[in-house]
């Protein structure tokens, strides 16, 4: 394997693998060549210089998925930046909450007029490159559009350091401020360079890209493909909506390596007439971000038998840490374990007091790793609370609670915090309450995951008094909830109650407010809200 | 607002023959299947037409999609197949009506 230091030299390496002339990567609309994914990096790269972008310059990626999403990833690297994705569905107050934060200098984007001013005002960005749309002039800057792009040269290759910021890659915070992990060159490269190697991809492997790029599953097939010279199948957001329409791309584009939630599986499985379709190329399914349900899962391996099976775990902060392999499907209702450690991570469980856990008890998993972030993204705050320094090593407090089990898998317990999961994305509960106090009328909220058998995981959110909403999913409070927090936290139903059910120390006490309202988990996987 | 179905039975023939229970006019379909997913399905606030792109407009996430076809089924007193559930016939309320119009079971007019 070749030994490159940083991620902007990757399209350079996939050329040398593959081929200048091979396929590399797909949306199911465009396809570009190896040479043609690395040149349109390239110029995007230089469009970003020729705005004003310098080395350690934050750059924003604000495009729904496609070839030109991830050629925009490249781009920024290329240009020596830090890339930040954001959520291209995400309420414009999200994204502009991001550009903040970040101090971004410069956005590729696919918006313009009004739309772009929105996401950008009140931050530092000044740069503008627009892919797939052509340049614009408005007072004061003006946008690198496609017909600009097309004349310039492609970028030669930064001065960057490996351990120099490559990527930031934000979640929501507690107080519904995101907070960003940065990731290095190193980081990023260790983790593509170990999934390349655990997962024995090659370049006669198809990835299918499932995850958006502000999803850090993403990396896989953003890094760990061209650092080996596998194509992508970029699977546009409108598809993976529909799982009969998922279900013929992945058959029709011969897929041999797919990762994603459990969620985006199941549907494809149970919902995507996958009878009409060969997906017999599947040769390996992974799945993370949460469990997947015994039952579902060994739906998923019937229907699919080419494909072996492997539970990763890992918090963005650390990419991967632990492994499972599946080769025939579970026979029982017990969940999932997330296995042993991966390739060069180190595991600690230990109490509240920082002291190991007895065997089989469960503990606060403790990370170090290479493919840990240096921290988040100026908030020394909490990497004083998630990082700690011992041994001469660095260790990231995953706030998962963690047992493990007498033939040394380790299985997930819950959380020391009241962090949730819809669909493999964090969700702070808190921050959602906050933002239901926030709306007029509601005095008292509790944000509860209900976790159906089906598998259609969701947020209710129940609010007192009752009045305060009108009926079982109130599209008024839903509206007023999605104008500022991502489509992933915002509530499916809104139920009212006069009283919330409250602990002995007058806080809203959550799973006595599940009882009152019927909420809670059928499948009895221990994820539901504490 | 009277429904699609109340505007049906004022559409029956001249003759006095009558037409099949499910026969509605398309563009009352198309207006009441809008209405239907503004009041109960959409996310956000992003204005909605009928040619609307429901999904990357973030409107509508997977949840939503079945709520719809729910109600499609539900009003038209079909079956849709899982396999006729994909982008080209459900990304937009246009693109609906227009799959809707071209199955044998339907009388949309």
């Amino acid at each position: 394997m070749t030994e490159i230091e940083t991620l902007d030299d990757l399209l350079d390496t996939a050329v040398t693998i593959a081929g200048a002339d091979t396929e590399a990567i797909t949306d199911g609309r465009s396809r570009l060549s190896w040479g043609e994914y690395r040149d349109l990096a390239g110029r995007i790269a230089t469009a970003l210089l020729r705005s004003g972008v310098t080395p350690g310059d934050r750059v924003g990626v604000h495009l729904h998925k496609s070839v030109h999403s991830f050629a925009s990833v490249h781009g920024v690297l290329r240009a020596g930046a830090v890339m930040v994705p954001l959520d291209a569905l995400a309420p414009v107050a999200a994204i502009n909450a991001v550009l903040r934060d970040a101090g971004a200098s410069a956005i590729v984007t696919a918006a313009s007029g009004e739309a772009l001013a929105a996401i950008t005002a009140g931050t530092s960005v000044t740069g503008v490159v627009t892919p797939l749309a052509d340049s614009v002039a408005v007072p004061g800057s003006s946008t690198i559009g496609a017909d600009r792009l097309v004349g310039l040269e492609p970028a030669p290759p930064p001065v960057v350091d490996p351990d120099d910021l490559a990527y930031l890659m934000y979640t929501s915070g507690s107080t519904g401020t995101p907070k960003g992990m940065a990731h290095t060159h190193r980081s990023g490269l260790t983790y593509a360079r170990l999934a390349a190697e655990t997962y024995t991809v090659d370049s006669s492997d198809r990835l299918a890209n499932i995850a958006p790029l502000h999803f850090d599953q993403s990396t896989f097939e953003l890094y760990a493909a061209p650092l080996v010279g596998a194509s992508v199948l970029v699977v546009p957001d409108g598809v993976l909506r529909f799982p009969a329409s998922l279900a013929k791309l992945i058959a029709d584009e011969r897929i041999t390596v797919w990762y994603s939630v459990p969620y985006v599986i199941d549907q494809m499985v149970s919902r995507g007439a996958i009878e009409d379709h060969d997906l017999g190329s599947l040769r390996w399914i992974l799945y993370g971000g949460e469990p997947f349900p015994p039952t579902a899962l060994a739906r998923a391996m019937r229907a699919i038998p080419s494909a072996r099976v492997s539970n990763i775990y890992g918090p963005a902060e650390v990419n991967q840490c632990t492994v499972y392999n599946l080769d025939t499907p579970p026979t029982d209702d017990a969940p999932i374990p997330i296995g042993r450690a991966w390739s060069g991570a180190a595991l600690r469980l230990v109490d509240e007091t920082g002291k190991p856990v007895a065997p089989g008890a469960p503990g606060e998993l403790l990370v170090s790793s290479d493919t840990m972030m240096r921290g988040y993204w100026n908030r020394p705050d909490l990497d004083a609370r998630a990082i700690a320094q011992e041994d001469g090593r660095r260790w990231y407090r995953t706030g998962d609670l963690i047992a493990e089990r007498s033939d040394g898998n380790l299985v997930f317990v819950g959380r020391v915090d009241n962090q949730v999961k819809v669909r493999g994305h964090r969700v702070e509960v808190e921050a959602v309450e906050a933002a239901l106090l926030d709306i007029d009328g509601i005095d008292a909220a509790a944000v509860l995951v209900d976790r159906p058998a089906s598998g259609d995981d969701h947020l209710v959110a129940v609010v007192s008094p009752e009045a305060a909403t009108v009926d079982g999913r109130d599209a008024d409070l839903i509206r007023q909830l999605a104008a500022t927090l991502p489509r992933y936290a915002v509530p499916s139903r809104v139920v009212g109650l006069d009283d919330l059910p409250r602990t002995g120390t007058g806080k809203v006490d959550r799973r006595a407010v599940g009882r009152a309202v019927g909420v809670g988990d059928d499948r009895g996987d221990h994820r539901a809200d504490r | 607002m009277r429904s699609a179905w109340e505007m049906t039975e004022e559409t029956t023939g001249p003759t006095g023959s009558l037409r099949p229970m499910s026969s509605v006019d398309h563009r009352a379909f198309s207006e009441e299947l809008v209405a239907f997913i503004r009041a109960e399905v959409a996310i956000g606030d992003h204005p909605l037409e009928a040619d609307t792109d429901l999904v990357l407009t973030g409107l509508v996430d997977s949840l939503g999609i079945v709520l719809v076809v729910e109600w499609i089924e539900s009003r038209l007193d079909i079956t849709i197949d899982p396999g006729d559930i994909v982008i080209e016939h459900f990304d937009m309320v246009a693109s609906m009506v227009t799959y809707l119009r071209g199955r044998s079971d339907t009388s949309l007019d």
